[in-house]
């Protein structure tokens, strides 16, 4: 073996993310790691790559122990990493960017080139050594950190779902160079969430969950459904909707008609996405995160523009409408909650009045004793725990923030919801509180967008299911139409058999 | 993997306080120790300053006079700041202001009652820094060009279009690098025989306005919200490219008013370079008052008395210009460094981890 790793156990805080992991790999190989979100995956393999020390377990290296304390012992030991988010200088060139940090440095604009364009050629890399980054696609810009690695004499490459940002054709140029490298006798890690890609490329599949490795086999002998039964949970919380009173003529409130978006690297993300929402219904949106989510929300709720199709709020079609008019009839908790949500500079107050504030306003005048009053209140009625209300919300806990958030977007009597991942890094507590909220608007008439990874919580909230996959919605039907495997399944890119759950 | 890292805290008033003294006091020390490197004499030097810049009616109502472009221009950074726009044109839109005002009031001329004159006046040098002001807010928000970059840049063009008009079509005709005299009825008045001149009321009431747009109006709190996160404000339906256009109105406007009261109270004409860097110090005065308007009217009194010293200890003991420039740069670093500063404690730990994808 060329790199064994035993009993490796890693925790953050109350949070166990490896829990006594073994996971071996030997030249030629290409090992599939499959897993949903918070399964481990990548927290195994940044232990490998020395980004942090694991709490017990040894990692051994042709057989003999290896402490690997920093990326740099790492590469030391020959193991390397392609992370998701690229590290790279837009302006220099690609042998720049290969040599940096090397000492090859000293060597700048001599043979180097050249043996960058020759390892390049030998492991199916098609950019050029001679490029400037910055006029570079992203798939090529990945290929210049693959060569990092190679130039730094990397036996063992790990990628970290390196496909979720590439065009089908880059995923084949990429898979094409990941074979000829385990050829050459390279050993591959790949992380992801797409069974497909694993099916094609692997010779082995590691998959783990909750920390654990819960099934492994040669890919010869791996069974598909084996393989998802063993990611998703089998145990379903009891569903919560008790009053299904949902009809067909209950009034569309939210409707989307073939909405296409690109995303932040300008590829497409969203292809013609359809669906409606009626009053008193929750629309689950399943699917892994990259497939689309992010943009549909963002979409809807103006924060990117979307590139075709339309959307309309309660009869009337948003395209020529105000900002303002958007966001006073829709209520958005959005993904990211620094980012999007909350002012971390700015005090709770501010941060529950953030839309609200004109209503306190007189001739451009804010009425700041009312203000502060009614924002005393949330606090009081959503239980925000907070010093004062003119506390900065920095210092606020995470739970807290979603608290804020969930006050200020469901107290304005709003009736279009679009809740991304309500629950996501919440205590259970925390979870269960936004949960019941969105459960009492949904009574109130509200209709809801849900979009979460967390099956449970959808199959447990959700009136029907939408499963997006690449920007497209495979399926959407009602939940109790759906199984759990069968949506499982959808969210990785197979067909989902229509088995009902029983 | 251990390392030094910084963490963002917010501080409480006191402890703000406390390292804005702490750091005054490290800077006074720093300054002293120049002084002393170069040879001058530190008490006699102490004295000087003091009473050149505190410590006698005249030297007082000097630095009042220092402070009052100081305020004004501080004010227009802050609001720009305020919004999160990185104004460093301040300079440019004093320039401006005061090259408007000196051609306005040349081309009415004798005739117009002071009671009409100088707010007008007023108008025209807000309205130059206004305009000033919005090119860079344009040019960022249309072409994405860098605040920092083309404020700088429209600095210069403002520095040497007054150097042009004061030599060429406004200049007095001896040749001279300054324009005539400006009509009487244009001046604002000083008083009991010192320089200082009614623009001290106009930068009084520019800090209370500003101080009640930021905390008690709807503008204010879009301004303030689009500053402290866009994105957030855009989830609101702000739109923060309106807001920036907004406060750079406002804030060029503010610098052009410091450009029309050292014009018309200080200087009564326009002449070339008549701003010894007020816009940029005018930075330094909206940081070290943590872009609050009272603490920015504070630290502009703070920084007339520093510029009025350092100029003391020049005609009073001789020291060099470049040496009693240093010592006042010395003291802005220290200061404006240790508050801004201040919120960063260094953490020697493992990386954290949000319980993000573990």
């Amino acid at each position: 073996m060329f790199v064994e790793m035993r009993g490796i156990t890693k925790t953050f805080g109350p949070v166990l993310a490896n829990d006594r992991i073994d996971f071996t790999i030997d030249r030629g190989e290409i090992v599939g790691l499959l897993g949903e979100n918070g399964s481990g995956k990548t927290t195994s393999m940044n232990v490998l790559y020395g980004m942090y020390p694991p709490d017990k377990g040894e990692i051994l290296i042709e057989g003999r122990p290896a402490r690997l304390k920093s990326p740099r012992d790492a590469i030391r030991h020959r193991i390397g990493m392609v992370h998701q988010h690229f590290m790279l200088i837009p302006s220099f060139t690609v042998t720049e960017n290969v040599l940096l940090g090397t000492n090859g440095e000293r060597f700048l604009g001599s043979s180097e080139t050249q043996t960058i364009e020759h390892l390049a050629n030998e492991n199916g890399l098609t950019v050029s050594s001679t490029a400037v980054v910055s006029g570079l696609a992203v798939g090529q810009r990945q290929q210049v950190e693959i060569l990092k690695m190679l130039y730094r004499n990397a036996q063992v490459l790990i990628f970290d779902e390196p496909t979720s940002v590439l065009t089908p054709q880059e995923t084949e140029v990429l898979f094409n160079s990941m074979r000829s490298m385990a050829v050459a006798g390279r050993a591959i890690v790949f992380i992801t969430h797409k069974l497909d890609e694993v099916f094609a490329v692997s010779t082995r599949i590691v998959v783990l969950r909750r920390g654990r490795v819960v099934f492994q086999s040669a890919i010869a002998d791996a069974d598909k459904d084996k393989v998802i039964h063993s990611m998703v949970e089998q145990e379903i919380t009891k569903a919560q909707l008790t009053d299904s009173a949902l009809s067909s003529e209950s009034e569309v409130i939210l409707q989307v008609d073939k909405l296409s978006a690109l995303n932040d690297y300008e590829l497409p993300a969203l292809d013609g996405v359809s669906f409606r929402i009626h009053r008193g219904e929750i629309l689950g949106i399943a699917g892994v995160s990259g497939n689309g989510q992010t943009e549909l929300a963002e979409v809807i709720t103006q924060l990117r523009p979307a590139t075709a199709g339309r959307i309309v709020l309660l009869g009337e079609d948003t395209g020529r409408k105000a900002a303002t008019w958007v966001q006073d009839r829709i209520a958005h908790i959005p993904e990211s909650r620094l980012e999007t949500g909350i002012a971390p500079t700015m005090t709770v107050g501010e941060n529950l009045g953030m839309k609200d504030f004109p209503k306190f306003c007189k001739t451009g005048m804010l009425r700041l004793r009312a203000f502060l009053s009614w924002g005393r209140d949330l606090i009081k009625q959503f239980e925000i725990d907070t010093p004062s209300i003119n506390e900065h919300a920095a210092n606020l806990s995470g739970g807290n923030l979603q608290r804020v958030i969930l006050a200020r977007e469901l107290s304005r009597g709003v009736r279009i919801i679009i809740a991304a991942y309500p629950t996501h890094g919440l205590d259970i507590a925390a979870a269960e509180y936004a949960r019941q909220l969105l459960l009492a608007q949904r009574k109130a008439g509200s209709g809801i967008l849900l979009i979460s990874e967390d099956l449970d919580e959808l199959f447990s909230l959700s009136d029907r299911i939408a499963v997006l996959y690449r920007g497209k919605i495979v399926r959407i039907a009602p939940t109790r139409e759906l199984g759990l495997r069968e949506v499982g399944m959808m969210m990785m890119g197979q067909q989902g058999s229509r088995e009902r759950r029983g | 993997m251990s390392r030094l890292r910084f963490r963002e805290v917010s501080l409480s008033p006191r402890a703000t306080a406390l390292t804005t003294l702490l750091a005054l006091l490290a800077a006074i020390a720093a300054g002293a120790l120049l002084l002393f490197i170069t040879g001058v004499e530190l008490r006699p030097a102490a004295q000087i300053m003091f009473t050149g810049a505190l410590g006698s009616f005249r030297g007082l109502a000097d630095t009042l006079t220092l402070a009052i472009p100081l305020l004004l221009a501080g004010l227009g950074v802050a609001i720009a700041f305020k919004a999160g726009f990185w104004n460093i044109g301040a300079e440019g839109q004093i320039f401006m202001g005061g090259f408007a005002v000196a051609w306005v009031a040349l081309t009415l001329g004798d005739g117009l009652p002071s009671i009409i004159f100088v707010p007008l006046l007023i108008a025209a040098g807000f309205a130059a820094g206004a305009l000033w002001g919005l090119i860079p807010a344009l040019l960022k928000i249309r072409w994405k060009v860098h605040e920092v970059i083309s404020t700088i840049l429209l600095n210069h063009i403002a520095i040497l279009w007054v150097n042009f008009v004061v030599h060429g079509p406004l200049n007095d005709g001896f040749g001279m690098p300054f324009s005539p005299i400006l009509p009487r009825a244009a001046w604002l008045d000083r008083f009991l025989g010192t320089r200082l001149h009614e623009g001290v009321f106009i930068a009084v009431i520019a800090a209370i306005a500003i101080y009640i747009l930021l905390k008690y109006t709807s503008l204010g709190f879009k301004l303030r919200l689009v500053g402290a996160n866009p994105r957030a404000a855009r989830n609101c339906g702000i739109s923060p490219a309106t807001i920036i256009v907004i406060a750079m109105i406002i804030g060029g406007g503010l610098a052009g008013i410091a450009g029309m009261s050292e014009i018309t109270g200080v200087q009564r004409r326009l002449l070339d370079r008549f701003s010894p860097g007020f816009g940029f110090t005018a930075i330094g005065v909206a940081m070290l008052g943590k872009l609050h308007p009272a603490g920015v009217v504070v630290s502009a009194f703070f920084f007339g008395a520093l510029m009025r010293g350092s100029r003391a200890l020049q005609t009073g003991m001789g020291v060099p210009i470049a040496i009693a420039d240093i010592f006042v740069a010395i003291v802005i670093i220290f200061l404006v460094g240790g508050v801004l500063l201040a919120r960063y404690r260094p953490v020697w730990g493992k990386k954290e981890v949000n319980g993000k994808d573990v």
